[in-house]
C-alpha cells in the first residue's frame, strides 16, 4: 500500500520534541556525570575560605595554582607518581610479555592437557582478588619482598582476562599464514613475534592500556603490601594526604586533580581503542 | 718490685687490648614511629649515644604511625628479620614475646627498680621484665581558662559545668559551643571513667569480664549523660577547640602543644588540670609505647648493643631530656627530681600537673586479645555517644563480645 | 575458516604432539607461573590458612579445625557485614543496569555529540577511585557539600551523609552506581550496535512499531550482553571496599554501618591485628557466595540468553 508522501504537521512537531526531549536528556546525563570533575577542579584554584563556604561558590574568584604548589610541598607527590609510573609501565609490559606467550599457545598449539587447563583458568575468573589478598600477603611476606617493589609488581605479571582476550584475537588468525612461514623456515616463535603480533596490535593495545589502567588505579593491594611513604604509589599517597591537610579541602582537591590527570592524557589519546576494547569484551 | 708493676702493667694492656679487641664494631636497627615534631630530639639522643659507644652504629628508619610500624613489625617476623630494637604497644608485645630477649634481666637492680612503679607490671612477662617504657603519656583535663576560672574536681561538678557551658551564642537554634568532647574512637574516656568507679575491664586471672558489673556500667551512664553537652568528634579536639565548639576536655597530655597551640592561635587561653574524681579516685590512662629487642636472628653482640641504647633512653637525663621537648612524661622515678626536670617545672606548670597524674595513672593490660577489646569497647562507646544504643545494652553487648576473647 | 586436520586431537603416539606440547608449556610457563604463585597457591592457602589460629611467631599456628568458622558465624558483626554487603549488592546491581540500559539507549540514537558523552559517561570508571571518592566525600559533607546544598534549593533540611549509620551503605551506592553507569552502557551499547538489522526489518514487516519492537525484538537480542554485564557487575560488587575505605577516611562508617565483607576481611587480617586465620575463614565465605551466585545465574539464565 502506497503512503501518501509527507507526513502530517503533528508528527513532524511531535518528532521535534521528542528528539528535543532526548538532547535535553543527554545533557541532563552528562552534566549529572560530568559534575563532580567540574567540582574537583574548581575547587582546587579556590582560597581556602571560598571552600568552607555555603551555598557553595561555583566559580573560584581568583585562580590559585598555588594550592597545586602547597599540594605538591606537603606530600612526596613526586616520589608517587615515579612509583606509579614504575609499577604502571613494568607490569604492563611484563603482562603483554607473558599474556602474547600464553594465548598463543592456547589458540594454537595443541598440547597435553590443554582443555582442562583452559577450564582452570576460566574458574579462577571467579576467585575473588580480596580471598587472595590474605595468602599473598603471607607469601610476600615470608619472600621478604613486603613493602618492596618485588611485592607491586611481580605478582601482577600476568593475566588471565589478558590471555582470554589475545586467545580469542589470536583464533581469528588463519593457520595457513603459519604453514607458509614453516615452509620459508620460520620457526614458530618468530612467527609470533615477527607477524602475528604486529597483525593483532589493536587486541595487544587493549591489553596493554587495561592493565596500565588497571596497576595505576590499584589501590587496595599497594595499601596492604607496603607502609613506608617512599614505596606508596598515587592512590595510596593521596589517601595519606588527606590525614596530613584534613580540612584544606582545597588541597585535597588539587591532590586529586593531580592523581587523575595521567589518565586523563592516556584516555585522550587512546580514547577510541580504549572504548572499543571494552565494548568488544560483551561481544562474545 | 719493678718486675711486679711491669707484669701488672702488661696485664693491664693485655685487658684494655682485649676489651678493644672485644668491641667490635657492630650496627643494629631501630625502627621508630616518631614524625617530624619528635624525630630530631630522637635523632640527637641516638648521636649522643653512638659517641659514647664509638663501636655502635644505630641505624634509625621511620616506619610511619604506630599502626604501620605495627604492620611492619608483624610482618618482618613472619620473614624472620625483625629489626634489632622497636618502640610497641604492650598488645602487639605480647604475642610477641617469645621471640624477643628481654631486656629487664640485663639492667642493674638500681636500675629496675628505679622505673615508675605503675608501668612495671605492663612490662612484665612471666615475672620477667621484657620491655621498658619509653614514650608516654597521660590523660588529663584540658580547660579554657578564660571560660572557667576554677576546673571541676568531681563528676558531679563536670557534669554541671558542661552542661552550662553548652549554649547557643548567637541564637539561632544550633549549639555553638559544648561543655566537652568526647571521641569515639578513644575508648580510653570510658576506661578512665571506669577505673575511677573502681571497676575494671577483666579480673585478675582473666578468667572473667567485669566490665558489666555496676562500676562499669555506672561509667558509660555517666558518660551516657554527658553526651547532650558534648561536642562528638572523631578527630583530635585540638580543632574544635580551636574552633570555640569545647569549653574543656579530657584528652593525652602529648597533644599540650597542638591543644595550646590552636587556643592561642585563636585568641583563647588554656589550661590543665588533673581529670576530676570519680566515686572512687582520679586516675587516668597512661598511653604511649615501650621498647623492645628481638632475638630472632640478631647475634649476642647486636643484642647486648640493643639493650644498651635502652637502658641509655631511659637514664634519668635522658628521659628528661626526651619528655621536655616531647610532651611526654620521663619513665623513672629519679628523673622527677632532676634538677634540669624541676627547671622545667618551673617555667611549665602544665608539666607539674602532668607528672602527679602520671604517678596515679593506669596502664594497658597485658591480655593477648587486648588489641580486638580496645576496638570492641570502641564500637560500644560509640553507639552511646551516638546515641544509637542506651548504657546499658551497649555494656551487655560489649560483655558478650569481651567473653568472646578472653580465650587465646 | 580452519582447514579440516587430518591428525586426531591427541594423538598420544606422535612424537611430534609430545614435542609441540613441551613448546606449548614454554610458552606458557611464564604466565603459568605467575598465576600459580598469586592466583592458584593462594586459592587453597586461604582454604589452609582458615583452619589455623595464626601466630606471628610461628606461622601458621595451630590447627583449630573449623573453630574460625564457628567464630565468624557468632560474630555479629560478621554478619553484619554480610547484611551491608547484600544490600549494597541487592541495590546497586539492578539500578546500575536499568540505567546502563536506557543509556545505551540513548547513545544508540543518532544524536550528536555522541561521541562527547560517551566520553563523559567513560570517564567516571578510569579514573582512579580514590580521587574521585575524595570528591565524593567532599560533595557529601554536612554542611558544605554540594548534595545539601541542592537539597536545600528544593527545600529539604541538611541531610548528615557520613555520619547517619542508615544512610551510609546508601552513599556508597549512590557512588558506585555513578562509576559504572558508564562502563556498563558501554558494553551494552556494542551489544546494541551488533543486533543485526534483519530483525528490526523483519519486525516493521510485521507492524511492530516503538516499545514493542524494542521489547520483543531489542531485549531479547540484547540477551547475552546484559547477561555478562550482570554476572561481572555481581561479581565485582560483592568485592566493595575502596569506596567504603575513601568515603568514611578509614572507617568503616559510623557504628560499623558501611563494613562489607571485605572490610571485616581486611579489618581482622590487617588492620585490627593478626587474626589471619578468621580474616582466611571470612574470605572462604566470600568465595563460597560469588560462586554460588555465579553457578546459579548460569544455569537460570542459560535458557534465557538469545545468541543470534
Amino acid at each position: 500500500m502506497l503512503e501518501a508522501a509527507s507526513p502530517g504537521r503533528k508528527y513532524v512537531v511531535r518528532q521535534r520534541a521528542y528528539r528535543l526531549a532526548l538532547y535535553v536528556l543527554m545533557l541532563v546525563a552528562c552534566a549529572i556525570m560530568l559534575l563532580p570533575f567540574f567540582w574537583m577542579v574548581t575547587t582546587s584554584f579556590k582560597d581556602s575560605s571560598e571552600v568552607l563556604r555555603m551555598p557553595p561558590q561555583w566559580i573560584p574568584s581568583k585562580w590559585l595554582w598555588s594550592n597545586y604548589a602547597k599540594a605538591w610541598a606537603v606530600a612526596p607527590f613526586g616520589r608517587y607518581f615515579f612509583n606509579s609510573f614504575f609499577m604502571a609501565i613494568t607490569t604492563t609490559v611484563g603482562e603483554v610479555f607473558t599474556t602474547i606467550l600464553a594465548a598463543y599457545a592456547f589458540a594454537k598449539m595443541r598440547f597435553a592437557g590443554k582443555g582442562p587447563l583452559f577450564a582452570i583458568l576460566l574458574g579462577t575468573l571467579m576467585i575473588p582478588g580480596q580471598m587472595l589478598l590474605i595468602p599473598n600477603y603471607v607469601t610476600i611476606t615470608r619472600l621478604g619482598w613486603h613493602d618492596q617493589y618485588q611485592a607491586l609488581i611481580i605478582p601482577w605479571l600476568a593475566s588471565v582476562f589478558g590471555i582470554f582476550l589475545l586467545r580469542q584475537f589470536f583464533r581469528s588468525i588463519p593457520d595457513e599464514l603459519h604453514d607458509a612461514a614453516k615452509i620459508d623456515g620460520c620457526s614458530r616463535f618468530r612467527f609470533l613475534w615477527r607477524i602475528v603480533v604486529p597483525l593483532s596490535r589493536p587486541a595487544i593495545m587493549t591489553v596493554a592500556l587495561l592493565k596500565f589502567l588497571g596497576s595505576w588505579n590499584s589501590f587496595q593491594w599497594v595499601l596492604i603490601m607496603t607502609n613506608r611513604e617512599v614505596m606508596r604509589t598515587v592512590p595510596v599517597g593521596l589517601m595519606s594526604f588527606r590525614s596530613e591537610v584534613g580540612t584544606a579541602y582545597e588541597q585535597l582537591m588539587a591532590a586529586s586533580v593531580l592523581a587523575i590527570i595521567p589518565v586523563l592524557i592516556l584516555f585522550f589519546f587512546t580514547q577510541k581503542q580504549f572504548i572499543q576494547g571494552v565494548a568488544r569484551t560483551g561481544i562474545k | 718490685m719493678l718486675r711486679k708493676a711491669l707484669l701488672i702493667g702488661l696485664a693491664g694492656a693485655m685487658l684494655v687490648g682485649l676489651v678493644a679487641v672485644a668491641q667490635e664494631p657492630v650496627t643494629i636497627q631501630f625502627w621508630h614511629s616518631m614524625s617530624s615534631g619528635h624525630q630530631p630530639h630522637l635523632v640527637a639522643l641516638v648521636d649522643q649515644f653512638m659517641a659514647e659507644y664509638p663501636y655502635i652504629t644505630v641505624e634509625l628508619t621511620y616506619q610511619g604511625g604506630y599502626g604501620d610500624t605495627e604492620d611492619k613489625v608483624n610482618a618482618s617476623v613472619v620473614a624472620g628479620t625483625p629489626p634489632t630494637i622497636v618502640q610497641l604497644y604492650e598488645n602487639v608485645i605480647t604475642p610477641l614475646v617469645e621471640v624477643l630477649y628481654p631486656i629487664g634481666p640485663h639492667m642493674t637492680a638500681a636500675e629496675r627498680s628505679d622505673i615508675l612503679t605503675g608501668l612495671v607490671a605492663n612490662n612484665t612477662f612471666d615475672g620477667v621484665l621484657v620491655s621498658v617504657p619509653w614514650n608516654k603519656s597521660i590523660m588529663v583535663l584540658y580547660y579554657r581558662s578564660d571560660l572557667i576560672d576554677t576546673p571541676p574536681t568531681t563528676w558531679e561538678e563536670f557534669a554541671q559545668m558542661a552542661a552550662d557551658l553548652t549554649v547557643d551564642l548567637d541564637g539561632d537554634g544550633v549549639i555553638d559551643q559544648y561543655g566537652t568532647g568526647l571521641r569515639p574512637y578513644n575508648p580510653e574516656m570510658y576506661l578512665n571513667y571506669v577505673v575511677q568507679n573502681g571497676g575494671s575491664i577483666l579480673n585478675d586471672d582473666w578468667t572473667e569480664v567485669t566490665i558489666g558489673e555496676e562500676e562499669g556500667l555506672e561509667a558509660m551512664q555517666y558518660a551516657e549523660s554527658l553526651v547532650p553537652y558534648s561536642f562528638i568528634s572523631s578527630g583530635y579536639l585540638s580543632d574544635a577547640l580551636g574552633a570555640g565548639q569545647v569549653a574543656m576536655f579530657v584528652d593525652t597530655s602529648a597533644g599540650y602543644y597542638y591543644n595550646n597551640k590552636a587556643a592561642v592561635e585563636n585568641g583563647y587561653t588554656m589550661d590543665v588540670a588533673r581529670v576530676p574524681f570519680g566515686p572512687v579516685n582520679r586516675r587516668s590512662a597512661i598511653q604511649g609505647t615501650n621498647l623492645v629487642v628481638f632475638d630472632m636472628g640478631q647475634t649476642q653482640a647486636q643484642k647486648d648493643a640493643a639493650v644498651l641504647l635502652a637502658r641509655f633512653l631511659i637514664r634519668p637525663e635522658n628521659t628528661v631530656y626526651w619528655s621536655t621537648r616531647g610532651g611526654y612524661l620521663p619513665v623513672v622515678k629519679s628523673a622527677y627530681s632532676d634538677p634540669a626536670w624541676l627547671d622545667y617545672l618551673a617555667d611549665h606548670p602544665e608539666a607539674v600537673v602532668m607528672s602527679e597524674a602520671m604517678v596515679d595513672g593506669f596502664a594497658q593490660i597485658l591480655h593477648p586479645n587486648y588489641g580486638q577489646m580496645r576496638s570492641v569497647l570502641g564500637s560500644a562507646f560509640e553507639s552511646v555517644l551516638l546515641a544509637a544504643a542506651t548504657a546499658e545494652e551497649a555494656v551487655a553487648d560489649l560483655v558478650i563480645e569481651l567473653e568472646a576473647l578472653l580465650e587465646y | 575458516m580452519r582447514r579440516p586436520s587430518l591428525r586426531l586431537p591427541y594423538n598420544w603416539r606422535s612424537r611430534s604432539f609430545w614435542i609441540e606440547s613441551a613448546e606449548a608449556y614454554l610458552y606458557l610457563l611464564p604466565a603459568l607461573a605467575i598465576l600459580g604463585v598469586f592466583t592458584f597457591y593462594p586459592f587453597f592457602s586461604a582454604f589452609r590458612l582458615s583452619l589455623f589460629r595464626w601466630s606471628v611467631v610461628h606461622p601458621p599456628g595451630t590447627y583449630v579445625g573449623l573453630a574460625n568458622y564457628s567464630r565468624i558465624f557468632a560474630d555479629k558483626w560478621f554478619w553484619n557485614a554480610v547484611g551491608n554487603t547484600f544490600y549494597y549488592v541487592g541495590v546497586s546491581v539492578p539500578v546500575t543496569l536499568f540505567l546502563a540500559l536506557l543509556v545505551a539507549n540513548l547513545l544508540n540514537k543518532p544524536l550528536r555529540f555522541r561521541a562527547f558523552a560517551r566520553t563523559s559517561f567513560f570517564l567516571a570508571y578510569i579514573t582512579p577511585l580514590v580521587a574521585v571518592a575524595m570528591v565524593w566525600s567532599w560533595m557529601y559533607n554536612w554542611h558544605f557539600g554540594l548534595f545539601n546544598y541542592i537539597l536545600g534549593l528544593f527545600g529539604g533540611s541538611l541531610v548528615n551523609w557520613l555520619m547517619d549509620p542508615k544512610l551510609s551503605m546508601l552513599t556508597v551506592i549512590i557512588l558506585s552506581v555513578w562509576r559504572f553507569v558508564g562502563y556498563q552502557a558501554i558494553i551494552l551499547l556494542a551489544g546494541l550496535q551488533n543486533i543485526d538489522k534483519m530483525y528490526y526489518d523483519a519486525a516493521k514487516v510485521d507492524g511492530a512499531t516503538g516499545m514493542r519492537t524494542w521489547w520483543h525484538v531489542t531485549l531479547p537480542l540484547l540477551t547475552p550482553q546484559i547477561f555478562f554485564v550482570f554476572i561481572i557487575s555481581m561479581i565485582g560488587s560483592f568485592k566493595v571496599f575502596t569506596e567504603v575505605y575513601v568515603l568514611f577516611t578509614g572507617t568503616p562508617g559510623p557504628l560499623r554501618s558501611a563494613e562489607t565483607l571485605v572490610f571485616y576481611i581486611l579489618r581482622k587480617g590487617r588492620f585490627d591485628g593478626t587474626q589471619l586465620g578468621i580474616a582466611a575463614a571470612a574470605s572462604v565465605f566470600l568465595f563460597a557466595v560469588i560462586f554460588g551466585f555465579t553457578i546459579v545465574q548460569l544455569l537460570v539464565t542459560q535458557r534465557k540468553v538469545h545468541y543470534q
